[in-house]
């Protein structure tokens, strides 16, 4: 991997990280009864690429053992009174899980977005505005330290509505924005409709996570456009912790090949797919002991691509950050299809807003898209069906609306609807 | 008298009456607004009492065939073909169901479709010059102003109308007249909030295109199309409404 300097993360050479990795797996394999049966006879390992010999661990697994022994399941590996942070997942695609941090582990969290500010350029002089409804989640709580980590001053905008949102960003002029990809676009047009435009004049750079959409070009472009603000995306899940930071230039992002090892698999094998291709991101956290995740099945699928970034920056990167989700993905008249390459078909076009895609069975059992979009140019609906079956290769039946009508998303968004009777999963984009 | 063309045993008098009158009206090759005559005169030419005529007349005024004018020059007038009192009777039985939520506008969505797609394929095939010069006079203000809903509305009604009219079947035509009488302004009530005028707009052009090319696949595809749309903004409001 290209691993020239970077200001903030440096990949060490692979023996350090096999090293750190067998330090893990011996501890855990000890002291981690979800781990120890799992890990037996396989630990240590000889070379990094051993790491393929151990198991999966899938977020079923994880719940399965919550289940089993409820409240926190047996994935810890020290005593309970060790623990000192409480968070779960939001449960967007699929039962709620609970995860649990002793104090070593979330220094760790909190200088792993640390790290995400300062590879955007966040420093002492900026205010973050973190736009989160501050719940349990730990994405929100884990911002809220990594901005005061880079000696910024944090805001939290927890218990408001858009409006008032945005008067405290302008009040306060706040530089960075911390939100969804969804709720960048929609607080931006909030401020339009109503009259808050000089809300948006101070922030000078968005930060995206919780969905994919923020490496797609032109959901970033709409962002952007809409904010005057360059927009910078990252990734990180509860259960494994804030594994790619932004690529500030470039764009795309970065894994942090420094804490974690990881892997880009054929979802349906299980083996590496090969440059140029697809596949679905599975990390083993290297430091994160007290709630460990070995080769942990993200869900987020990504291309493997082997080039280094223009600026060179260390640790694989994505330059189309996540593409979409496994448990998104819908086959469709035998053809693999993420929602999220819809979604960026359509924000090609302006004046595009809320959308809702629904896929369903005709009564000849003809599998069919139904694309219900607002659109402010309606006379574009039929250049989005030409572009999208030219991209995609996919017949999409619009139905254009006036702006309004459908219900805005505003968190992790729910724009997709699977109503065919097969097996199918339905639901939002990201994980916890 | 003849027999009961309906082959429907125990039929009434004045149900017999009432079909003699049916038939005198056809025969005669009665338009609506032509005199029938008084009361007495028809009791007495049809053989009857004038109870039993009365009832006869109310019968066919139910069907919207015949109607009462008093005073002076008054008498029993012809008030529809035999088509449109079907139409009449069916836009009515229609009103009624929607008011009382006995059929969906999805419902009465889908029906238009089993009928309105094959009569556009038809009036693509019949369509006369002087016809698609009407069509497109028509849709020719729409496009002016594709985003004045009211008027997009009533050009609809009236694009729908004359498609029917100009697919030449009577029959057809008295079984869609609902479309417009009846269905029309709540389904454009309902879809105010959500429709596109302007697609509304493309659509009908689609449509007239298709009938000025006389190529009935194209124009059943845009009807569909047209159709669906409408099925689709009732969907959305629905989900909407349940949001």
């Amino acid at each position: 991997m290209a691993s020239e300097s970077h200001p903030v993360v440096a990949v060490p050479a692979d023996a350090e990280r096999l090293r750190r990795l067998n330090d893990l797996l011996g501890l855990v394999a000890e002291r981690n009864a979800f781990q120890r049966a799992r890990l037996a006879g396989l630990v240590p390992l000889e070379r990094l690429e051993d790491l393929a010999r151990l198991p999966f661990t899938t977020k079923d697994d994880l719940v399965a053992d919550q289940a089993a022994s409820p409240p926190y399941g047996t994935n810890l590996t020290f005593p309970l009174e060790r623990y000192t942070h409480l968070h779960q997942t939001s449960g967007t695609t699929g039962a709620t899980l609970r995860v649990l941090d002793t104090p070593e582990d979330w220094a760790w969290w909190r200088r792993n977005l640390g790290i995400v500010f300062r590879a955007a350029g966040v420093g002492p002089a900026d205010r973050v505005a973190l736009a989160y409804s501050f719940g349990p989640y730990i994405q929100f709580w884990a911002s809220y330290e990594g901005a005061q980590d880079v000696g910024a001053m944090v805001i939290a905008l927890g218990g408001m509505d858009s409006p008032q949102r945005l008067t405290t960003i302008r009040d306060y002029g706040a530089t960075t924005l911390l939100c969804t990809p969804t709720y960048a676009i929609h607080l931006a047009r909030i401020a339009e409709q109503n009259d808050l435009r000089d809300a948006l004049a101070p922030v000078e750079r968005v930060v995206c996570t919780g969905e994919p959409g923020a490496s797609i070009a032109s959901v970033r472009r709409q962002i952007q456009l809409g904010w005057g603000a360059r927009c910078l995306d990252h990734a990180g899940l509860s259960e494994v912790g804030s594994f790619a930071y932004p690529c500030d230039g470039c764009g795309g992002m970065h894994l942090r090949e420094d804490e974690f090892v990881a892997e880009i698999l054929d979802p349906e094998t299980g083996e590496p797919v090969a440059d140029g291709e697809t596949g679905e991101l599975v990390v083993t956290a290297l430091a994160r002991a007290g709630f460990p995740v070995i080769r942990y099945r993200t869900g987020d699928i990504v291309e493997r691509n082997a080039e280094p970034c223009g600026a060179r920056h260390p640790g694989r990167w994505l330059p189309q950050g996540i593409l979409g989700r496994s448990d998104d993905m819908v086959v469709i008249r035998g053809m693999n299809v993420f929602p999220s390459a819809i979604e960026q078909t359509l924000r090609e076009f302006e004046g595009v807003g809320e959308f809702r895609i629904t896929f369903y069975s005709e009564p000849t059992a003809m599998d069919e898209v139904k694309l219900e979009v607002e659109l402010a140019r309606p006379l574009e609906a039929r250049a989005i069906q030409a572009q999208l079956r030219q991209t995609l290769g996919l017949r999409v039946r619009i139905v254009p609306l006036k702006p309004g009508i459908l219900p805005a998303q505003i968190g992790k968004a729910r724009r997709v609807a699977d109503l065919r009777p097969s097996p199918a999963a339905t639901g939002g984009t990201a994980g916890g | 008298m003849s027999a009961d063309p309906r082959g429907r045993e125990r039929r009434s008098i004045s149900e017999q009456v009432a079909d003699a009158i049916r038939v005198y009206m056809q025969a005669e090759g009665l338009r609506p607004g032509d005199r029938l005559g008084r009361e007495e005169d028809l009791a007495r030419q049809f053989g009857v009492s004038r109870p039993t005529l009365r009832e006869a007349l109310r019968l066919l005024s139910s069907s919207h065939l015949v109607r009462a004018s008093k005073g002076p020059g008054g008498g029993i007038f012809v008030a529809a073909t035999p088509e449109e009192g079907i139409g009449r009777t069916v836009s009515a039985s229609v009103a009624s169901m929607l008011e009382t939520q006995s059929i969906t506008i999805d419902e009465l969505l889908e029906t238009r479709m089993l009928f309105e797609v094959p009569l556009v394929g038809l009036a693509a095939q019949r369509a006369t010059d002087e016809e698609i010069a009407q069509l497109k006079a028509v849709i020719a203000e729409a496009e002016s102003r594709p985003d004045d809903a009211a008027l997009v509305g009533q050009v609809d009604e009236r694009l729908h109308g004359l498609i029917s009219q100009i697919a030449g079947n009577r029959l057809a035509a008295a079984f869609t007249a609902w479309v417009v009488e009846v269905l029309q302004p709540p389904l454009r009530a309902l879809v105010a909030p959500a429709v596109v005028e302007s697609v509304i707009v493309e659509q009908h052009r689609d449509i007239v295109r298709a009938i000025e090319r006389g190529d009935p696949a194209a124009a059943e595809r845009a009807m569909r199309e047209h159709l669906v749309y409408l099925r689709d903004l009732v969907a959305a409001i629905g989900s909407a409404a349940d949001a």
